[in-house]
């Protein structure tokens, strides 16, 4: 019996790693694909190489968000080169420190590009990301959640059992238990601000050159004003194919969802048709 | 019977009705005999119309009130009667009429002086219907003049009645685009309720913006002191060169009465030879120019911002800059033009040229200077303004290739590739599994609610426990029969072997009498314990034993005696039956005289 429990499961197994190993040939041949093309100048093949890569993929590649990104901003398309950069910074992402280096360098490029595009065709741009917006990124980590609820707990565990420890050692253990209600109540707080705003608003990348904000949803809607692509805006409500968007000046307005890349969203093939292989 | 009489009177009256015929007759008067030009009179024309309920009423026809020399003000006010009658006949039945009034009163004007007869008629068909009388009203009075004069730059030498109009301009005599400042000012001798400019005038050949208007004044003419009202101030520009003419303004005097200014004329001179090349007629002022770049030390590639801006005094929002400088090494886009118009005695300001300028190699680059041509009406001549050149200290490549087109819609990726970082060409895709965190913002938040939420629970449950849990008494008695359980199991655990046994029994039975006896056995000898015992009421062969089963354990404790396992059961017994007996060592038994 246990025998043939082994057999089985190493029939399994065979099974696995194969249609596994198969799937990773197939994702790396795509990005080699697109690798190719674009050291032969073909980025509008290339995007489509690693569009298809994307798709096969099961989790995250912080190389090929950046060769992404990288391709879209050499054929010139704004929206979609931030949106992919954007994600290949990501912390899911798992970029390496020259992988985000070099998206970091390309964003800034990019970004460079959409304010004169913006300014020389007189469009709505967000304005340039500040401390705050850092600050919240940071403070949306897990670490800080999980420091505000030890701190809390502890506190907690500290504050029941203070009679069970001798006199001299009370008053230490009540001011650690203040340091960490103190910690629980800051961290705590800051920690549910930057959550609040991220599921309140999901932040999207407007993806054309070109995006129409309108007064309200449908395209019969008067136009309200228009947004650069790349621009980082807030979706604070969803409706059907349309979303209300903000830019971070407070400009407010419907966009269709098409036109948004949002990057918490799974990722989103942009190019028109997947590529031959 | 009946019935059928009624029927036949109906048919028979109702033909006859609709047969009526229509006939009409027009009345027309003026409310006043005598007006004076420019004064306001009413003229009335009613028209009456019989016939079918609903028939139109004939408009009445007014003769050419402009040949008359006359102006309508405004709309005319209608009014519409109606009234119906019925007549009866012997032997033929009744007839119905509809008498319909309609009135129209026409507020009118005179320009000139006369006597103006007003031939207004109706047409009923093809037949002119006119009216019994033929309203007539005397105009007295100057009529306006309409012969243009050379424009003046003073004011009036000569008093023209109560209220008249004045037209000033600064200069009889200028060239095409300088300014001309034109002021319309009323006189009154009385004071007059309600002076509105009515018509402005006509400024067809020239370019016109408003300038502040002037305070009111008091002013003599000849010996008559009139107040002086601005009327209206412009900044003009002549467009044309010739003898121009500026028709008159019209004002109005509450709703009763019009005033009417003079023409103007005034002579425009061509702009002399000799024009440098590249210069606008539209720059005709005096002006001078600056350029400037919001900063001077960038990287290849970094936009900045390059104002150009032309001030000074003239049309400053028709100016015309002229073609701007090659920028070697720049890519300049359009420029966003913003300008601020300062109005004063002359007319002027600022018009700013803000360009989004790239640089597309490294090094010292120059911005070139702008000259721009304008016609100096003081002086005569043209003048020309530069702008001074601008050093720009560029971090970059110098030997990068420039676009070519300074124009040009913002570059392409391919002609920047230099400055994107590569792609990556990894051997094997590098990938991540992204794990989602256990720490879900819901988790999140639950554990962030149950430190608190616990710790009120805690501290709800112990202040409870405090307000109705045990006292401190109950507390110690409890504390007592605990320790008291304690002894015996440890006695009961020496009973085979008689270790601990006696020590045990001995320290159980002295806090059982200790606490028999109450606070004042504390510390007692023996026997003044046991004598304290009696005297709270246990019994002297309680005492006894409890003296008997002491002094057991001290011998055993301390003497060389032993004793079987046997003789310590029965030790332990006599000591459960003290402890248990409610008259000896029980804790609460109740005090009982000793005997």
């Amino acid at each position: 019996m246990t025998r043939m429990r082994i057999r089985a499961l190493s029939i399994f197994a065979l099974f696995a790693l194969t249609a596994a190993s198969a799937r990773a040939d197939v994702v790396d041949d795509a990005f080699a694909r697109g690798n190719a093309l674009a050291a032969a100048r073909d980025y509008a093949g290339a995007v489509r190489a690693y569009e298809d890569a994307e798709a096969l993929l099961p989790g995250r590649s912080a190389a090929l968000s950046f060769n992404l990104g990288t391709a879209y901003a050499q054929l010139g398309e704004l929206g979609a080169a931030t949106y992919h950069l954007r994600r290949a910074l990501q912390p899911q992402a798992e970029a390496s420190v020259d992988i985000a280096e070099a998206a970091r360098r390309n964003l800034g490029v990019v970004r460079q590009r959409a304010e004169v595009a913006a300014t020389a065709a007189n469009l709505q741009i967000d304005r340039p990301e500040t401390w705050r917006d850092a600050a919240l990124s940071a403070l949306r980590s897990p670490a800080f959640g999980w420091l505000s609820v030890i701190a809390g707990w502890l506190a907690l565990l500290l504050w029941i059992t203070r009679a069970r420890y001798r006199e001299a050692a009370r008053s230490a253990l009540a001011g650690l238990a203040a340091v960490l209600a103190a910690l629980y109540l800051v961290i705590g707080g800051l920690h549910g601000y930057a959550l609040r705003t991220e599921l309140g608003a999901p932040q999207a990348i407007a993806l054309p050159a070109k995006l129409e904000v309108r007064e309200g949803p449908g395209i019969h809607r008067k136009t309200v004003f228009t947004v650069q692509g790349g621009s980082r805006l807030s979706l604070v409500e969803r409706g059907a194919g349309w979303g209300r968007v903000r830019l971070p000046g407070g400009l407010e307005g419907w966009a269709p969802l098409s036109g948004l890349g949002e990057l918490a969203a799974p990722p989103r093939r942009l190019a028109s048709e997947p590529s031959s292989p | 019977m009946q019935l059928a009489g009624a029927a036949g009177l109906g048919l028979y009256l109702s033909p006859r009705t609709a047969r009526a015929d229509t006939k009409s007759r027009i009345v027309a008067e003026i409310d006043r005999e005598r007006v004076e030009v420019g004064e306001a009179f009413e003229l009335t024309v009613q028209v009456d119309s019989e016939g079918e309920r609903g028939a139109e009423v004939p408009e009445p026809v007014l003769p050419d009130m402009t040949a008359l020399g006359l102006q309508i003000v405004g709309m005319p006010a209608n009014y519409r009667s109606t009234s119906s009658s019925f007549s009866f006949g012997t032997g033929r039945g009744s007839t119905m009429t509809t008498r319909t009034t309609q009135t129209s009163v026409y507020t009118l004007i005179a320009s000139k002086p006369g006597r103006i007869e007003l031939p207004v008629h109706i047409l009923e068909g093809k037949t002119k219907v006119t009216p019994p009388r033929i309203p007539a009203i005397e105009v007295t009075g100057q009529a306006a003049p309409t012969e243009p004069v050379p424009a003046a730059a003073d004011g009036p030498t000569e008093p023209q009645g109560d209220i008249f109009l004045w037209t000033r301009l600064d200069k009889p005599t200028l060239f095409v685009g300088e300014q001309l400042t034109y002021t319309l000012e009323i006189y009154e001798r009385l004071p007059f309720l309600q002076i509105q400019l009515r018509q402005l005038p006509g400024f067809q050949d020239f370019w016109s913006e408003e300038l502040p208007q002037g305070q009111m004044r008091q002013a003599v003419v000849g010996n008559t002191a009139y107040r002086v009202h601005p009327g209206l101030r412009r900044a003009l520009f002549p467009q044309r060169a010739g003898t121009l003419t500026l028709s008159p303004a019209e004002v109005g005097i509450g709703m009763r009465r019009r005033i009417t200014g003079r023409p103007v004329t005034v002579e425009v001179k061509p702009l002399p030879a000799g024009a440098p090349a590249g210069f606008s007629p539209n720059n005709v002022g005096v002006y001078s120019i600056r350029a400037e770049a919001d900063r001077t030390n960038i990287k290849v590639g970094e936009p900045f911002t390059l104002t150009v801006a032309i001030q000074g005094t003239g049309n400053i929002r028709v100016i015309d800059p002229g073609a701007w400088p090659e920028m070697p090494g720049l890519r300049r886009y359009e420029p966003k033009i913003e300008t601020d118009v300062t109005t004063g005695a002359q007319l002027g300001g600022e018009r700013r040229y803000a360009f989004l300028v790239i640089p597309e190699r490294g090094g010292t680059l120059t911005v070139p200077p702008h000259t721009f041509h304008y016609f100096d009406p003081a002086s005569e001549s043209y003048q020309t303004a530069t702008s001074a050149p601008i050093e720009l200290t560029v971090a970059g490549d110098p030997n990068a290739a420039p676009t070519l087109a300074s124009d040009a819609p913002p570059p392409a990726a391919a002609e920047e590739e230099g400055i994107l970082a590569p792609i990556v060409e990894p051997a094997a895709l590098p990938r991540a599994t992204p794990s989602p965190s256990w720490l879900t913002p819901s988790r999140w938040a639950w554990a962030m609610a149950g430190a608190p939420v616990l710790l009120a629970l805690g501290t709800a449950a112990s202040a409870l426990w405090r307000r109705l849990g045990p006292d401190e008494h109950s507390r110690a008695a409890a504390a007592r029969a605990a320790k008291q359980r304690e002894l015996l199991a440890q006695a009961e655990r020496g009973l085979g072997t008689g270790e601990g046994f006696y020590p045990a029994l001995a320290q159980l039975l002295q806090a059982a009498a200790i606490d028999r006896a109450g606070p004042e056995g504390e510390g007692l000898p023996r026997h003044a314990l046991l004598a304290l015992l009696a005297g709270k009421g246990v019994s002297s062969a309680d005492c006894e034993r409890l003296r008997d089963l002491l002094d057991r354990c001290d011998a055993a404790r301390f003497g060389a005696r032993g004793e079987s396992a046997s003789e310590r059961e029965v030790a332990l017994q006599a000591a459960r039956e003290l402890l248990h007996s409610s008259a000896a060592l029980k804790p609460g038994s109740p005090a009982r005289p000793p005997s």
